[in-house]
């Protein structure tokens, strides 16, 4: 009896640690893209995910490769479409590369994190 | 608060949820669709109610907690006035969040109340019922439209009604048990016939909209579960209730039958007991894939 009440708590505790990846937004794709070179400074950052988004807990952060803090506008989320997140610059990058850090929280309530880079060209 | 440190936590709490509100729905349901005159089973049936009710309540703001604190990183979140405002007014599960306070708060007023049976019975199924179908804007059913919503609710209360029902339908075989023989075995038949009826209606439903949410998930094409977390886990809860399938059959067709014969009749009952027992806790275990599956990626 005791060896099958421990088998049933491995059982339990083995399914529990079954799943480790168990964020549900994930990113689609980004303007600019991911890892890509653009000729010159964009104007906003666009990243598009596969659920819809809860604007109120999402958002995204940018940094130099060396890890400096770029200043953004606060990112935004239109209703028209909810999956995508805008994140305006409001001042023209140099060139450069460059790292997104992104936050999100999808209507199933589970949240994301990620990131990316993507280079301005000299 | 790292996600792999809270996942544990957000699993643990989901799967008291299922349970206690569980029983309180199938539970209540059962004395609802079965009349028979048993005093002891009902009143013990009532003890465990007011248990899972508290559980419900406890185990409900857990797991909004650990929500809050899987959105934003931070458990520190649970206590930060501008936090709460954004969680409560302004995201789209906000007002269900706050409808299952109302309700847990409800929930324990129906546990420490002297209700008469009847009325905690009721209250039961109702709130219990409430607590189900709210769930649906917690997971992945928020994702899709009505239907998505419409086929989970179907899903869950069938789910609850098949095991919340088995605890009081041990009561009542336990305290069938004390009759002679000949009524025991009558009567045995008799809850039991009742009984599968309304277990089949409630695994037909649980089959059917299981399907079509597995479908929801995958987009019909089954092949994307392989090789993923999601697959695996609903892999397990699949032969879960394939397992209880195989001993609801097995009390059904060949122990419920075997009750009506005098020479056999104690031994096929005290069998069926520990048969229903088992099936239980298979339920049991199904609930907990399901709190995990809630919570696990779909296939991309």
């Amino acid at each position: 009896m005791k060896s099958f009440r421990t088998l049933l708590l491995a059982a339990v505790v083995g399914l529990f640690a079954a799943t480790t990846a168990w964020a549900h937004a994930f990113l689609d794709h980004a303007v600019p893209g991911v890892g890509a070179t653009v000729q010159s400074s964009p104007s906003e950052l666009e990243l598009s995910f596969t659920q819809d988004l809860v604007p109120a807990f999402s958002g995204a952060s940018l940094a130099s490769a060396e890890g400096g803090a770029v200043a953004t506008g606060k990112a935004t989320v239109n209703a028209a479409s909810p999956s995508v997140l805008h994140v305006p610059l409001g001042q023209k990058l140099k060139p450069g590369v460059y790292v997104v850090n992104w936050h999100v929280v999808s209507v199933d309530t589970h949240r994301s994190t990620g990131s990316y880079k993507f280079t301005v060209a000299p | 608060m790292d996600q792999a440190g809270l996942f544990p936590a957000l699993a643990m709490t989901r799967w008291i949820q299922f349970a206690s509100v569980s029983i309180m729905f199938g539970a209540a349901l059962f004395w609802t669709c079965i009349d028979m005159a048993a005093p002891r089973a009902r009143a013990a049936t009532a003890r465990l109610l007011r248990v899972a009710a508290l559980s419900a309540a406890v185990s409900g703001v857990f797991w909004l907690a650990a929500i809050l604190v899987n959105m934003t990183g931070s458990a520190s979140a649970i206590f930060d006035p501008a936090t709460l405002r954004l969680f409560f007014f302004e995201t789209p599960f906000g007002a269900i969040a706050i409808l299952r306070l109302i309700l847990f708060a409800a929930v324990v007023l129906i546990a420490i109340r002297p209700w008469s049976n009847r009325v905690l019975f009721s209250l039961n199924l109702l709130v219990g019922a409430l607590l189900l179908i709210s769930q649906a804007w917690l997971g992945h059913a928020a994702e899709g439209g009505a239907m998505t919503i419409l086929v989970y609710c179907v899903h869950v209360l069938s789910a609850a009604a098949w095991v919340g029902s088995l605890p009081p339908l041990v009561f009542a075989l336990a305290e069938l048990r004390g009759l002679e023989p000949a009524g025991s075995s009558k009567q045995t038949r008799r809850v039991l016939s009742r009984y599968s009826v309304m277990a089949m209606v409630a695994v037909g439903l649980i089959v059917v909209s299981g399907a079509v949410n597995a479908g929801f998930r995958s987009g019909f094409s089954p092949g994307r579960f392989l090789g993923t977390d999601y697959g695996l886990v609903l892999l397990v809860k699949t032969a879960g209730v394939i397992a209880m399938l195989g001993l609801a059959c097995f009390n059904r067709f060949v122990i419920m039958p075997a009750t009506g014969i005098a020479s056999t009749g104690d031994e096929q009952a005290a069998r069926l007991r520990i048969s229903v027992t088992l099936e239980l806790a298979l339920g049991v275990l199904v609930l907990a894939a399901a709190a995990l599956l809630g919570i696990t990626p779909p296939p991309g």
